[in-house]
């Protein structure tokens, strides 16, 4: 299996302009992404696991470029991005997409699906109409819009929140791209719905021979798409590893956490926090140690003070907490 | 000892132009002190409309058309004038609203907020009003330094404790909570999860939570009712509902959340989408997405039978 995507010591930090300025101990910038590392082979389903602000999104347009990093690197088939311009800039576009949390606002509401679909092969000169035209209704049907003819003349407004998904979708493969970003694809959507976008998300990848990175507060879904997971908190990676491995033994204190807030459709089976576990939202003092020391209920002095490295603890599973040492 | 809620034959319709959407066609549904009811359903379903029609808060172009909400065996609210229904709102029955978050007051602190609450439904000082918010704020897990703050200054999961502050401030007997953790982190979600049903317990309220997440209903409720398409498809106590699920939209509901612990089960899609509802189809209003659908479906609507005790379900596959 050969490495599709790599990371090293990925950086972005987001100036805090104008308004409540610099107090003693408060930092000038948001750390979103904080130092993140990792690699993504080629046809593997990762997904990133992370609460809101945990930085998981930036860190998704990150990889496609769709914002410049303040340092670090990031490799896509060996080639640095960062550096790319024009002619392979665009090649970069071409084969690496993303489907958006929100289908409500992903689509020019003037555009007719046809157009939509069009879109990105007119941009690449791609095909003559005839083609594109073939293409786009294959692709229709494969996204489950069947028969296609109903949905080319519709607009995205006139299509349920499943329905501007598929297209969502659509738009994503038209390209044939090699990477996949999906962020929250199905979060806002209505639970039926939901298990069907997701299992459409896992028919296609091996029909059209792709790699996922499906980004998620919801680790009981990343279950069902994902092989491996990063565990991401406030701009760091905590824990990465196959998903039921980690489901079945959580190593970080932060993903036992988050596995036992996570309700369960069984009345059985009750939530129960660990005391310490207070909020996210701590005031942003610059933190010394591990990022997660203020809520575990595990910490010892160590922590507060040297951030602890994100290691191989077993194979395959890498942890960043000094406990398990 | 009569229901502290009972809605009967209750018709709430929204009349755009030339069509009419029912939004809830006839629910009767009975709540007793003490209970926490869960209203399960996808968007759509008539959950929210529901519970606005419990307040009477349904905006025009939408209105009750039939049926009666009786509050503690006696009154009507449907039928009470606006002077006797303000002295329910707030102080009897009282609401966190769907989208909550944006339904602080910018410009106002919190402990404004509160006490106007107080002072607008109860005959209260203001001095005493202020007593009482800062009691509040720390039943729900603030600090009262939090009263000084305004609302942008708070996250989420704060700004849902005010609220549910707030609804509580004129210790209402019921409390009807819309889609109350939606935004809101797995960990925060489940703290506000917790602090609801220690309040039920600690005030004896009588809570009715609406959610399309069956796995936070599961925690907290102890009766779940499952709506579609503007009615009620099965009502039962919380352990028949997900070890015994009779409606087939019950248990395709139940499987679309995927647990996190135990063995991976597969996710098994219901196809279709959720109904029309200005062109509800014929018979039953699930059959065209039923797994189990039989003839007489697509011709007859089922009617709400009980099939064990408590248990209830409109579907033609139980007599």
């Amino acid at each position: 299996m050969s490495v599709l995507v790599e990371v090293v010591n990925l950086k972005k930090y987001f100036p805090i302009r104008g308004g409540f300025r610099l107090l003693k101990g408060r930092l000038r910038y948001v750390p979103a992404v904080d130092g993140v590392s990792f690699k993504i082979n080629e046809g593997e389903r990762v997904s990133l696991i992370g609460e809101s602000g945990s930085g998981k999104t930036t860190l998704g347009r990150l990889l496609l470029r769709l914002i410049e990093p303040t340092s670090g690197k990031i490799f896509f088939e060996g080639e640095e991005i960062t550096s790319l311009k024009g002619e392979d800039l665009k090649e970069f576009r071409r084969k690496t997409q993303i489907v958006f949390q929100d289908p409500y606002s992903a689509f020019d509401p003037r555009q007719t699906v046809r157009k939509v679909l069009e879109e990105p092969l007119i941009i690449h000169n791609l095909y003559n109409r005839e083609e594109r035209l073939e293409i786009i209704a294959k692709l229709l049907k494969s996204v489950g819009l069947t028969p296609p003819e109903l949905y080319l003349s519709k607009y995205t407004v006139e299509l349920s929140g499943g329905q501007r998904q598929r297209v969502a979708i659509a738009r994503a493969l038209i390209l044939n791209p090699r990477f996949l970003v999906l962020d929250e694809p199905v979060s806002l959507l209505d639970a039926t719905t939901r298990v069907q976008i997701l299992g459409l998300i896992n028919e296609i990848k091996d029909k059209f021979n792709l790699t996922y990175f499906f980004i998620t507060h919801d680790i009981a879904l990343a279950r069902y798409v994902s092989d491996r997971m990063l565990i991401m908190y406030r701009g760091k990676i905590m824990e990465t590893g196959p998903t039921e491995r980690i489901l079945e033994k959580p190593f970080h204190p932060y993903t036992e956490v988050l596995m036992s807030a996570i309700p369960v459709p069984d009345p059985e089976m009750k939530l129960s926090l660990p005391a310490k576990v207070g909020s996210a939202d701590i005031a942003m003092v610059s933190i010394q140690g591990c990022v997660f020391y203020p809520r575990c209920q595990y910490a010892i002095e160590q922590c507060k003070i040297k951030e602890p490295p994100l290691e191989e603890v077993e194979d395959g599973r890498l942890v960043a907490c000094w406990r398990i040492k | 000892m009569a229901a502290k809620i009972e809605i009967l034959g209750l018709k709430t319709y929204y009349y755009a132009g030339p069509h009419v959407i029912k939004a809830v066609d006839g629910v009767n549904l009975a709540i007793n002190a003490g209970e926490c009811l869960g209203i399960a359903g996808e968007s759509g379903c008539g959950k929210s409309t529901l519970a606005l029609s419990v307040l009477k808060l349904v905006m025009p172009p939408g209105r009750i058309v039939d049926g009666k909400i009786l509050f503690n065996g006696e009154t009507d609210i449907v039928s009470l004038p606006s002077d006797e229904l303000r002295k329910i709102r707030w102080c009897k029955i009282a609401m966190i609203f769907q989208g909550a978050l944006n339904a602080l007051n910018p410009v106002y602190t919190i402990e404004r907020q509160i006490v106007e609450a107080i002072t607008t439904h109860m005959e209260c000082s203001k001095g005493e009003a202020r007593k009482r918010a800062a009691e509040l704020i720390e039943l729900v897990g603030l600090s009262r330094s939090n009263l000084r703050n305004y609302p942008h200054e708070l996250s989420g999961g704060m700004k849902q404790r005010a609220l549910i502050a707030m609804a509580l401030s004129c210790n209402p007997e019921v409390l009807i909570a819309d889609e109350p953790t939606t935004a809101l982190d797995v960990v925060t979600q489940a703290q506000i999860l917790i602090l609801l049903k220690s309040l039920q317990r600690q005030r004896n309220l009588t809570l009715i939570v609406i959610s399309h997440d069956l796995s936070i209903l599961a925690q907290i409720c102890d009766t779940i009712a499952v709506m579609y398409a503007g009615r009620i498809v099965e009502k039962a106590d919380i352990r028949n509902i997900f070890y015994k699920p009779a409606h087939p939209y019950t248990y395709a509901l139940i499987n679309a959340f995927p647990s996190v612990k135990g063995p991976k089960k597969p996710l098994i899609a219901l196809s279709g989408e959720p109904p029309n509802m200005i062109n509800l189809p014929e018979g039953c209003r699930f059959h065209p997405r039923c797994p189990k659908v039989l003839d007489i479906c697509s011709k007859k609507e089922p009617e709400l039978v009980e099939v064990s005790r408590g248990h209830y379900v409109a579907c033609h596959l139980y007599k």
